[in-house]
């Protein structure tokens, strides 16, 4: 298994062979998700003179698929019309900034990372990195925990689980990702 | 004594009744998958609130469901929720 520690004003982070693959492997899913969603969602004809005054905007009406949807959520509870205004204004750069942290994670991966000794990559981040990273995270297991159903309480489901199941499989991916975002968190803040 | 304003007298019937001293608040709901490590880590990089702030409010959204994190005029309180989704809360915006 990696492991992340503050090493000065940096992050250092080491990845074995399978959890750089892994992490490769979720991000550019879920880039592709965030891209394609959005270019085949917006069917309204764009009025031109709209987008001269206020800028290229999207669509009102939220997600249907549940993962874009947790990681693009309303902004209104009460107000379906607030709501969908806000989303036309503010999705097509909340889409963008969470494929630019994407990004930067499959960069880090695959040029910065360099080989370490017995397999898997080592590299370092300054804070703003490890921030960038949190948040890539953070949107990887959004992903990943709708997906498989995530509960506030799932240790009854850990302990009865046949280790060769599909369900293992997922659990263990999730809380592999959940590991790796608490050590980044605490290398971060020194706690 | 002033006399009531010309916008007082003229305000249609059917306006919305809106008290606009009534700050908006921006709301971050409990979700199973946030880390707490994560979300008190949030709370002080996006508001700049000491680590006991940032506790405090964390522990109330895993607690109670949800707590009010930032208030202030709409504006300010949608850019707020924004960067909270941006970081992958669940957030949302009311007035107070």
């Amino acid at each position: 298994m990696g492991s992340v520690r503050r090493r000065a004003d940096r992050v250092r982070v080491q990845l074995e062979e399978a959890e750089v693959w892994l992490l490769m492997s979720m991000t550019t899913q879920l880039i592709a998700l965030l891209r394609e969603d959005s270019a085949t969602e917006s069917t309204d004809p764009v009025d031109p003179l709209h987008t001269l005054v206020f800028g290229p905007t999207g669509d009102a009406r939220p997600p249907e698929d549940p993962v874009l949807r947790r990681l693009l959520p309303d902004a209104y509870a009460d107000d379906a019309e607030a709501a969908g205004e806000f989303r036309r204004l503010t999705e097509g750069d909340l889409r963008a900034a969470k494929s630019s942290g994407l990004s930067r994670i499959m960069t880090d991966l695959s040029e910065r990372g360099q080989a370490k000794r017995g397999g898997g990559i080592k590299f370092e981040l300054d804070d703003d990195g490890a921030a960038e990273w949190l948040s890539a995270l953070t949107d990887l297991r959004l992903a990943l925990g709708t997906r498989i159903g995530v509960s506030e309480d799932m240790a009854e489901e850990r302990a009865g689980l046949d280790v060769d199941s599909p369900r293992y499989a997922e659990i263990a991916t999730y809380d592999w990702l959940s590991w790796l975002q608490d050590a980044m968190v605490r290398a971060l803040t020194g706690e | 004594m002033a006399a009531p304003s010309i916008e007082q007298v003229q305000r249609p019937d059917h306006d919305e009744v809106v008290d606009p001293d009534r700050p908006w608040v921006a709301v971050v709901w409990n979700d199973p998958i946030n880390l707490m490590s994560y979300v008190t880590w949030v709370f002080q990089k996006l508001f700049g609130y000491d680590h006991e702030k940032a506790k405090r409010l964390m522990l109330d959204v895993h607690h109670k469901g949800r707590a009010a994190v930032t208030s202030g005029s709409r504006e300010q309180v949608e850019a707020d929720v924004q960067r909270l989704h941006g970081a992958g809360l669940w957030a949302t915006l009311q007035q107070d």
